[in-house]
């Protein structure tokens, strides 16, 4: 996933081109990325896109900015010592912070900075896409304009899904700040039950050894 | 620990120096407190091992709890287990499960936070396989 985002004068940095045709070979046909480089392909492909926009910015602008927070907490030991988060952070340090700002990374959690980042981002999708291959959409209004767009006559009988509210939102980040808080507790403990595992096994089994051994002595 | 192995002691020598009523008395409520904290151990890593892996889901299709369908203690149980299997998953070898080759037929183009994980999870009931640089990051692309 991290070979778009690797510096130029990396042997495994792909083109658009090969990251989209990779991921087509590994079975998907849809992509969330917000990148412009993957807007002007599907422009010069003749892809659809969806553009997902909300009504009150300045909320967006306060959920962003709550939620980007785990991304800074990602940077943090114990996850620093996960490869592969360390591979995808610059992807999204791109897609987190410089993009929704318009640019300006070092201002990620400043509203306005966000707000007017948001607008922009906006104005721009809509100008570089034609009208016929673009769908300005809310998820308020369920199912219908986004099945009329994708050519699909049976609406489905299901609830549209409304998921990752800001109570899971909290949570996830709840649950990730507490590991970064607790986790060499959670090693030690994990370290300690081997260690009283390892002493449960020694003594039963080598105790019990000396103890027959004793008892045979006593018998001769 | 010592008092345990006084015990031990005191069974398989029983006339060992080493074994004193004094000593015994001291050391038993300390290797009773030590078997407790490893019970909760175990039990705080299995409660662990049970909010991962029962996420309340609002239907067959893995989706996260939905906002209109379930209570916000559900939602919250459902972000901490959504949390922790990104943890497991960030921290195992397995990689993501290979699909049949297909083209790119669409592209979603709005920020997070506009509905994004919801249009994933929309997608998916028609048979999408919509991919997310959060969801699917352990691609190795």
């Amino acid at each position: 996933m991290q070979g778009l985002f690797l510096p130029n004068d990396d042997p495994n940095k792909l083109s658009m081109d090969e990251w989209v045709d990779a991921l087509g070979y590994r079975g998907f046909d849809a992509i969330l990325y917000y990148g412009y480089d993957f807007i002007e392909y599907c422009v010069e492909h003749d892809i659809p896109m969806i553009l997902t926009t909300r009504q009150d910015t300045r909320k967006w602008a306060k959920s962003w900015a709550f939620s980007v927070k785990l991304i800074d907490t990602l940077s943090q030991r114990p996850f620093a010592y996960s490869k592969t988060i360390q591979q995808i952070l610059p992807s999204m340090h791109y897609v987190t912070k410089v993009i929704p700002t318009g640019g300006h990374p070092d201002q990620y959690l400043d509203m306005d900075t966000l707000e007017a980042g948001y607008h922009k981002h906006i104005a721009k999708v809509k100008r570089m896409v034609p009208s016929h291959l673009l769908l300005e959409y809310n998820v308020q209004q369920g199912w219908k304009p986004l099945c009329k767009f994708l050519g699909i006559s049976q609406i489905p009988a299901d609830d549209f899904p409304h998921v990752n509210d800001r109570v899971v939102m909290q949570a996830i980040i709840a649950t990730f700040t507490i590991v970064a808080w607790i986790w060499p507790l959670l090693l030690g403990m994990a370290a300690y039950l081997v260690l009283k595992f390892i002493q449960l096994f020694i003594r039963r089994f080598f105790m019990t050894n000396s103890k027959a051994t004793i008892n045979e002595k006593k018998k001769n | 620990m010592s008092g345990s192995c006084m015990s031990t002691q005191e069974q398989c020598y029983p006339d060992s120096q080493a074994t004193s009523t004094k000593s015994t008395a001291v050391a038993m409520p300390k290797n009773i407190k030590q078997q407790r904290i490893l019970v909760a151990a175990v039990v705080a890593l299995c409660l662990l091992q049970l909010i991962a892996a029962a996420a309340p889901t609002s239907n067959n299709n893995n989706r996260p709890a939905d906002t209109q369908t379930t209570s916000p203690w559900e939602r919250t149980l459902s972000g901490i287990s959504e949390g922790l299997q990104f943890l497991r998953s960030s921290f195992s070898l397995q990689l993501v499960p290979s699909r049949p080759p297909t083209r790119v037929k669409l592209g979603i183009v709005g920020f997070g936070r506009t509905g994004s994980t919801s249009i994933y999870h929309a997608l998916r009931v028609f048979a999408t396989r919509p991919c997310t640089i959060t969801n699917d990051w352990k691609l190795r692309i």
